[in-house]
């Protein structure tokens, strides 16, 4: 039992490498580009789409998970002479995740065209779905994100905003990303700032900080 | 030559799923949702065999978006790419992803992406949701009969 075990494990572990050697190979063609015979029974082509299909969705998830390997081993420097060591970091709370978008958005230029137009857009639109004692501040586009500044009289108004301008599917603004996240909280009322992905583009993503 | 494609196919599903098998990921099959009202519970059915759960010609459950959430549980904080598995006959529907801070002070999404008709399963990926303080991150679809979700995977 035990040794049939054991074949079976080293028949997996044989195909794992052969499969890593043959995708080494062959990185520029895609599985989609095997077409089966002409004289295919329906079956096979059947099972050729949905292994297609799995393999597409594999190749989607392991770049993803290199991207991700990558970004931490840029974002964690080994200490010192021992590179065993490695600097503690932590994932950014929201006011920090706020200040690493901030930095982002300060460090973009203006795209003289999209700016202006998704300032308009932007003031249109979230006046539009501006809940009442909401108050719209200042709204800046550069070139893949918009910075907009709100006043609310409460929290309950901010997430009223959220709700009817950021994430209502009938809202009036473009299909984009966003972050909203309250500033400030008090007796006064509540300040907050958004930003907004142009069409098309992401949010930037948390980077991980050093502890 | 057909015996070869299909050793060469499955080798290569291995291979890929062993190098994918130390990563942080989790998955959930999409039937583990609920319809984002309760009245639209019954516009939904469950295929068995896949784990799929798609909408169906109950009455008034056509001609109109269906609203169907699936909550996500992640160990850490931070940006979330998040991929559904779906087979659509129509470009209507579409999805997003969502978080939320435990306080209600921060709100995350990306944008809604929409269906491909593709005859066969097929990913969408939603990058926009971030997981800060402990709060909550969220599937949020659509959807327009006919058009089934299979399965959610996202990064813990």
């Amino acid at each position: 039992m035990s040794t049939r075990r054991g074949a079976i494990a080293l028949a997996v572990i044989v195909s794992a490498i052969s499969a890593g050697a043959f995708w080494s190979q062959r990185s520029k063609r895609t599985p989609a580009a095997v077409e089966p015979a002409e004289d295919a029974s329906d079956d096979l082509r059947d099972e050729v789409r949905r292994l297609r299909s799995q393999v597409a969705r594999l190749e989607g998830a392991s770049a993803w998970q290199a991207a991700v390997a990558g970004q931490k081993t840029e974002e964690t420097p080994k200490t010192g002479d021992n590179p065993a060591v490695v600097p503690k970091e932590h994932m950014p709370d929201e006011l920090e995740y706020e200040t690493q978008l901030e930095q982002k958005f300060q460090a973009e230029a203006h795209d003289p065209r999209w700016s202006r137009e998704a300032n308009g857009e932007a003031t249109r639109a979230l006046t539009t779905d501006l809940p009442k004692g909401s108050r719209l501040g200042a709204v800046d586009c550069r070139s893949r994100l918009c910075r907009v500044e709100t006043s609310h009289e409460t929290l309950q108004a901010f997430q009223t905003f959220v709700q009817a301008a950021l994430l209502n599917p009938d809202k009036k603004l473009w299909n984009g990303p966003f972050s909203a996240q309250v500033l400030t909280q008090s007796a006064s009322g509540v300040t907050a700032v958004t930003f907004i992905a142009r069409q098309g583009e992401s949010i930037p993503a948390t980077e991980a900080i050093p502890d | 030559m057909k015996r070869t494609l299909g050793y060469v196919a499955v080798a290569a599903l291995l291979g890929m799923t062993a190098a994918l098998g130390t990563a942080a990921a989790r998955s959930i099959p999409a039937f583990s949702g609920r319809a984002g009202t309760g009245a639209d519970d019954t516009c939904f059915t469950i295929n068995p065999d896949i784990g799929s759960i798609g909408t169906n010609t109950n009455p008034g459950c056509t001609g109109r978006f269906i609203r169907y959430l699936i909550g996500l549980h992640a160990d850490s904080n931070g940006s979330k790419s998040i991929q559904v598995e779906y087979n659509s006959n129509n470009t209507a529907s579409q999805c997003r992803s969502v978080g939320i801070s435990r306080t209600g002070t921060n709100f995350t999404s990306s944008g809604f992406v929409q269906t491909l008709i593709l005859g066969h399963p097929v990913t969408m990926v939603l990058n926009g949701a971030t997981q800060v303080s402990q709060g909550i991150i969220y599937v949020d679809c659509q959807l327009f009969n006919p058009v089934s979700l299979i399965q959610v995977d996202w990064n813990n």
